[in-house]
């Protein structure tokens, strides 16, 4: 079951447009089941994002994008996505999605109002006692810094798992508040979290143990895939600056620290 | 009247062969029996890594009843990055 939470858009140029239209292809191709929405993900509106992710058919949530100066959610704040189990049981896992609090965040919203966002902890206090009951595995997408995350699963316990992303950090060890494991993965897809649940008798999460796999050039490619991918980036501009400018400056860090090297 | 100067020469040496009777009676202290092994310090509560065991791809074992897996912060990265 794959999850992301958010900011999978590019620079809103013509390329940047290319790079998060295939990328958002993609990850339909890869079945992502759920996604937050970023901030940088509403850059340009509501309207806008709309009519880039509508055809799609995939599942946007955020549980504290509001209308401006209410509880109101623009998106649905919650996804319960039921997976069959190894032992072929259903699975209802739960999915939350907060984006970092930020009073002053304000962007075009639907039909002329504007969009606001809520207080993370304000919004899963709502949500989060039905997502609980409806569900085996409580999962919380988290676009926002790792010490709020703590602090939200230190006050929220009846989360099973916190996976996040924000700028570069990333575990590269167990970490956890309480039972709760906590895993962010870096930005730029150059990570991939892996969490392996089991469930108890009561359909409890028993066990969870993660991995981050660094997707360097000993992960094969998928040729489908690649070609696609190939096929984008030859219509790409020839100049997209800011994009150029971010490559070479990680082939400049890449070749001082040859040791740390690694491609996705 | 015994003097002062004769009671202090009596008594110091017969306070000392009490001292020494009584000391000779005294149950001799306990020999500490020998120190067991130390148990092994407790090992510090070090986090497990979340690299892959063994520098494989995929990490062996059994299938979990459920995979969750999950990216973030791509930012329209679909080319190699260096």
């Amino acid at each position: 079951m794959l999850l992301d939470t958010g900011n999978f858009t590019d620079n809103p140029t013509e390329a940047g447009d290319l790079r998060t239209a295939k990328l958002l292809e993609s990850m339909k191709t890869l079945g992502y089941k759920a996604i937050n929405v970023g901030e940088r993900d509403l850059n340009l509106g509501y309207d806008d994002f709309k009519k880039r992710t509508e055809a799609l058919g995939l599942t946007f949530i955020s549980t504290n994008i509001v209308k401006q100066g209410t509880k109101e959610t623009v998106f649905p704040p919650y996804k319960i996505v039921e997976v069959k189990g190894t032992s072929g049981k259903p699975v209802r896992v739960g999915v939350l999605g907060v984006d970092r609090y930020s009073p002053v965040w304000q962007k075009a919203g639907p039909a002329g109002t504007n969009l606001g966002m809520a207080a993370p902890a304000d919004m899963i206090a709502t949500y989060l006692p039905e997502v609980r009951a409806k569900s085996d595995v409580v999962v919380l997408l988290a676009a926002l810094s790792k010490d709020d995350a703590h602090e939200l699963a230190k006050r929220f316990t009846d989360l099973d798992l916190v996976v996040g992303a924000y700028g570069g950090i990333y575990n590269t060890v167990e970490e956890t508040e309480g039972r709760i494991g906590i895993y962010y993965t870096g930005n730029q897809g150059k990570r991939i979290g892996e969490s392996r649940i089991n469930l108890d008798a009561k359909s409890r999460v028993a066990d969870v143990t993660t991995y981050l796999h660094f997707l360097t050039i000993h992960y094969p490619e998928d040729k489908a895939m690649q070609d696609s991918i190939a096929d984008i980036l030859a219509k790409l501009p020839k100049t997209d600056p800011p994009k150029k400018a971010e490559l070479l400056q990680k082939q400049a860090e890449a070749a001082a620290a040859p040791a740390a090297a690694g491609g996705h | 009247m015994i003097s002062r100067r004769f009671r202090l020469r009596w008594m110091i040496p017969v306070a000392l062969l009490i001292a020494g009777i009584a000391s000779a009676q005294a149950p001799a202290p306990p020999v500490a029996p020998p120190a067991a092994p130390a148990a092994p310090a407790a090992a510090p509560n070090v986090p497990r890594t979340l690299d892959v065991p063994d520098g494989a791809l995929v990490a062996a074992g059994k299938a979990p009843e459920l995979d969750v897996l999950y990216t973030g912060d791509v930012i329209g990265f679909i080319e190699p990055c260096g």
